[in-house]
């Protein structure tokens, strides 16, 4: 291998600019890649986190409204209904409506408020701070820290006077991609009562089913539909999963970064075949004083690798400024794993370009050098 | 016709810096064939980009015609490459995807000749060169020898008034090279031409009139 | 220039390989590029084609709506005192409202929009039919995107899982935050809202946006703060905007824009140096050779010509089999992933890619213009 080593170094060292340049392209690609399945994941959980996240075995919404919480009424004396269902531990009310909200006296801002018990199989998880004791404490989700929203900060309602404080943090749980705010279900039902002071029903906008550890869900989930046809039962993640543009967003997340995964492996590629084609009159002076094939082929699939392994470099560095100047709203991660199946399909493509390209080499006969135009 | 006056070429710098011409004057009269001879690394390769406007001198001139090339700019010594000069070299750098023939016109249409005057002339040569039933085929299928002349007719085709060859042998066989070097004689003081052949090999020299020797990027005495 | 072209023409005709292998990287990239923008552009048309179906000048939203179609309540009488501040010209009243669409046992969810006829509020193209007018009862249009499920002109739908209707007509693709629509003249609208959101109070009286046109020649900035203005007198405060402006207030329009912007810049930035990096393999590739030909008297400006022509050709070939590989890959997913192509995007892309090429010569030419003559003797490797 030292041969080998030293050969493929050198031409990578004899060439500095190419190099980087041929690295530089190909850490853009994966670190594009990259960025698109991360995001992509940022912006699925943000607009659905609350949901898909959910502890709550199944969630009851109104049939008519096709999986969309913003249109989901049920009738709160059906609760007794779904209770007295076999296989049903226990059912909460939970509601859910955008309201205008000023955190800590900054600017107007659209929130989803939730109205969810803190003992309720559906409450989020507090991660710092405490659970909502009284009537006016609320906790928020952790991503929307730099709008103010940390325990003890003041949360005014637009259009209601009731502040509510908030005193802890939960993870991943947002929802419609705005700030989250969850506050017991009886504050919930004031709140939405005064926002319609027309109106003198509140209904929740669900309801957070949990199950005996016997029953089987979707059993479970039928017999809420047999019972009260206008209510539809399902497991939370099945539910965020459905939420109306949820699936356009995965998807087109998913299409750009298939796009761009095939960009990476073709550019890797045709990057890999033209270096090849440029360097088949050294490989085959190589042949000639006596290198087989083989070697020939082995200098080359270290230079790839070693393009590759460049390459990725500069994805991480790439991948790690991002993390550092990506506004709270698009949050990128480094994630090592996704950034190590990228750069192993880059490799794969590059690889086999260059194995295709080398196959030139066993057409011309050594003694071509002697004699082939430049 | 062709005059170099004490010309003197340092190459690489810094600490690298070699001087690969040194003091070299030299004459070639219309109708003569000099060859330039050496060894490796004499620095003859050096001297002639400098007769060939290929490359400017550290110290000394070059008169073409009565023209000092360094009172060309870089277009005016292109233009002179082209119209008044004919390159063999080592490496014929024929383009790969075109015909033999096409090559040959392309001389013509880099000096801005209309291309029918430039076809016309490709033929004529081709046929002096005995490459008539090569016209149409690319550079890849011909054989050393023949991309050699293929060259030679290159060169050949704005008529130009010197002709400067380096190693034009070096990639051939001994009965190639004889024969190359045999039409490049024909054609250059056959033709009222000047003729700079370079080449490392003295018997290859022997068709020219004069053969001048480089020695460490000095001439010797002959 | 023109040997420069001819010689690149006859590359690529008799050893077309060689080009083509660069361009079917940029072609690649350009595809990346083109699906990208195409997605961008779909994902904001999706989310706010109600607003885009219309053809106002202004949106007039009451204040505590915060620019939000449907949270937005406006007193149907307050709208009629905007028709007489100067400079208006109509005023029309639109609202949105989410519901179902049942058509032959199959229910999906849309947006229900009701409008006032023959004002700004009414729907610009019509493809197939008619829109209602106001007062009929129990008709609707749909848009392309919900006539593309399979309900025709003549069938019957059912809103909200309650009220039946008659298809009346079809209007071009108007989606609202991923849904389709149905148009349906305020009265129905309010009913339907009315029993799927009982405490939120909908009646005809309260509509949810006024789409204003202003007169021939007026500034619509200049004539906003006139309607605000007469509202406020009547005790509505209200804000008026442009549609542009409202657009880019529906939720997630911002974000997408952003994220993907940002992507499409990455992948812009990621072309840009592609295409340095193949023109400065290619002057590589070919150094020996131009060399020579420099050696015979080529002039940069044909070894320069002949690289930009190459790179022309690449990237004109990137471009126009970009865009059907877009094309093919959008008529290839399902209609639930929003990539729809549009020629004008695709073309902006394109005019980009050539920007992007053209940089990357300009880096290739540097060097070219450096080729040195002299290499062309001797053999070196
Ligand atoms: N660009 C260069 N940089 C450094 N040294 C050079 C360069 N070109 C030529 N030389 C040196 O100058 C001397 C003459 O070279 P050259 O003219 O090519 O010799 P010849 O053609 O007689 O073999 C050699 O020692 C060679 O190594
Ligand atoms: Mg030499």
């Amino acid at each position: 291998m030292g041969t080998v080593g030293t050969l493929a170094m050198g031409q990578l060292r004899r060439a500095p600019w190419h190099t980087a340049a041929v690295s530089v392209v190909l850490g853009m690609l994966i670190s594009l890649v990259v960025v698109f399945g991360v995001v992509g994941d940022a912006q699925v959980r943000g607009l659905s986190g609350a949901l898909a996240s959910n502890d709550a075995d199944l969630w009851v919404l109104a049939t008519g409204a096709q999986g969309a919480l913003s249109a989901s009424r049920v009738d709160p004396e059906l609760l007794g209904t779904v209770a007295a269902i076999e296989g049903v531990a226990g059912v909460e009310p939970v509601g859910e409506v955008r309201v205008g909200v000023r955190i800590d006296g900054g600017g107007l801002l659209d929130a989803s408020l939730w109205g969810i018990d803190p003992a309720s199989s559906a409450a989020p998880p507090v991660t710092e701070g405490s659970v909502p004791g009284a009537r006016g404490e609320a906790i928020v989700d952790g991503a929307d820290r730099h709008l103010g929203a940390v325990p003890g900060a003041r949360v005014d309602l637009v259009d209601v006077s009731l502040p509510l404080r908030i005193v802890g943090l939960t993870e991943g749980r947002r929802f419609a991609s705005i700030p989250t705010i969850t506050i017991p279900y009886a504050r919930w039902v004031e709140v939405v009562d005064g926002l319609n002071p027309d109106s003198d029903d509140v209904f929740p906008t669900a309801f957070a089913v949990e199950i005996d550890a016997a029953a089987d869900s979707s059993e479970v989930a039928d017999a809420i539909s047999v019972a009260a046809p206008m209510l539809v039962a399902a497991p939370p993640g099945q539910l965020a999963a459905e939420l109306p543009g949820i699936d356009g967003l995965r998807s087109s997340f998913g299409t750009a970064a298939l796009v761009a995964l095939v960009a990476v492996a073709a550019v890797g590629a045709a990057f890999t075949r033209l270096q090849v084609e440029q360097d088949l009159r050294v490989l085959s002076t190589l042949r000639a004083i006596g290198a087989s094939p083989r070697v020939l082929r082995r200098i080359y699939q270290v230079r790839v690798a070693l393009f590759v392994l460049l390459g990725a470099a500069v994805a991480a560095v790439l991948i790690g400024l991002a993390q550092l100047l990506s506004p709270p709203q698009i949050p990128i991660t480094f994630e090592a794993r996704t950034l190590a199946a990228v750069t192993f399909a880059t490799w794969v493509a590059a690889a086999l370009a260059a194995g295709r390209g080398l196959r030139g080499l066993r057409r011309l006969d050594p003694a071509d050098v002697l004699r082939a135009p430049a | 016709m062709l005059v170099a006056d004490r010309l003197h070429k340092v190459v690489g710098d810094g600490a690298l810096a070699v001087t690969a011409v040194d003091e070299v004057s030299l004459q070639v009269e219309r109708g003569e064939l000099i060859a330039i001879v050496g060894p490796s690394g004499s620095g003859k390769s050096t001297l002639l980009a400098m007769l060939g406007a290929l490359s400017t001198p550290t110290d000394g001139t070059v008169r073409i015609d009565g023209v000092d090339l360094s009172d060309l700019d870089e277009r005016g010594r292109s233009e002179l490459r082209s119209r008044r000069l004919g390159f063999v070299l080592q490496r014929p750098a024929l383009v790969p995807f075109l015909t033999v023939s096409e090559n040959v016109v392309l001389a013509g249409q880099i000096a801005g000749r209309p291309k029918s005057m430039a076809s016309e002339r490709a033929d004529q040569l081709l046929t002096a060169l005995g490459l008539e039933d090569r016209s149409g085929h690319r550079p890849a299928a011909l054989s050393g020898g023949e991309l050699q002349r293929v060259a030679l007719a290159r060169a050949l085709l704005n008529d130009p008034v010197i002709v400067l060859a380096d190693e034009p042998t070096a990639n051939l066989d001994a009965q190639q090279g004889r024969a190359v070097v045999a039409l490049l004689a024909e054609h250059t003081r056959g033709q009222g031409r000047a003729g700079v052949l370079v080449t490392h090999d003295e018997s290859v020299a022997a068709v020219a009139d004069r053969t001048l020797r480089l020695i460490d990027g000095r001439l010797a005495d002959s | 220039m023109r040997l420069a072209i001819r010689l690149v023409w006859l590359e690529l005709r008799r050893s077309p390989s060689r080009l083509l292998r660069s361009a079917v990287t940029l072609t690649v990239l350009a595809a990346l590029a083109m699906v990208l923008v195409s997605l961008v552009d779909t994902l904001d048309r999706r989310s706010t084609g109600v607003l885009r179906a219309v053809e106002a000048d202004l949106v007039v939203f009451n204040v505590e709506a915060r620019q939000q179609v449907l949270r937005s309540r406006v007193p149907r009488p307050a709208t009629i005192g905007v028709g007489f501040v100067d400079g208006v010209h109509e005023v029309g009243v639109l609202s949105v409202v989410p519901t179902t669409v049942t058509h032959e046992g199959d229910q999906q969810r849309a947006a229900l929009v009701g409008f006032n006829a023959r004002t700004p509020a009414e729907p610009v193209r019509v493809l197939e039919g008619r829109v209602p007018t106001d007062g009929e009862p129990n008709i609707a249009a749909i848009d392309a995107a919900l006539q593309r499920t399979g309900i025709e002109v003549g069938d019957r739908i059912i809103l909200g899982g309650s009220l039946e209707v008659e298809v009346v007509g079809v209007v071009a693709e108007a989606m609202f935050l991923q849904q389709p629509s149905v148009w349906v003249p305020p009265e129905v609208w309010a009913r339907t809202g009315a029993r799927a959101f009982p405490e939120r109070g909908y009646a005809e009286a309260i509509v949810g946006i006024g789409l204003v046109e202003v007169q021939v020649g007026q500034n619509p900035a200049e004539v906003a703060p006139d309607i605000v203005a007469e509202l406020a007198e009547e005790d509505l405060d209200v804000e008026v905007v442009s549609v542009r402006e409202a657009v880019a207030s529906v939720p997630g329009v911002s974000a997408i824009r952003a994220t993907f912007g940002g992507l499409v810049v990455l992948a812009i930035g990621v072309v840009v140096l592609v295409s340095a990096g193949l023109a400065l393999l290619q002057v590589d590739r070919d150094r020996a050779r131009n060399a020579g030909l420099r050696a015979i008297g080529a002039g940069t400006d044909v070894l320069a010509g002949a690289l930009l022509s190459r790179l022309a050709v690449t990237w004109a070939l990137a471009s126009a089999t970009g865009a059907l590989l877009a094309t093919a890959l959008a008529a290839a997913v399902p209609a639930a992933v929003p990539l729809a192509v549009r020629p004008a995007p695709l073309a902006l892309v394109a005019a980009v890619l050539g920007v992007a090429v053209g940089a990357g010569g300009a880096v290739a030419l540097h060097r070219i213009r450096k080729i040195d003559p002299a290499e062309a003797l001797g053999e070196s490797w």
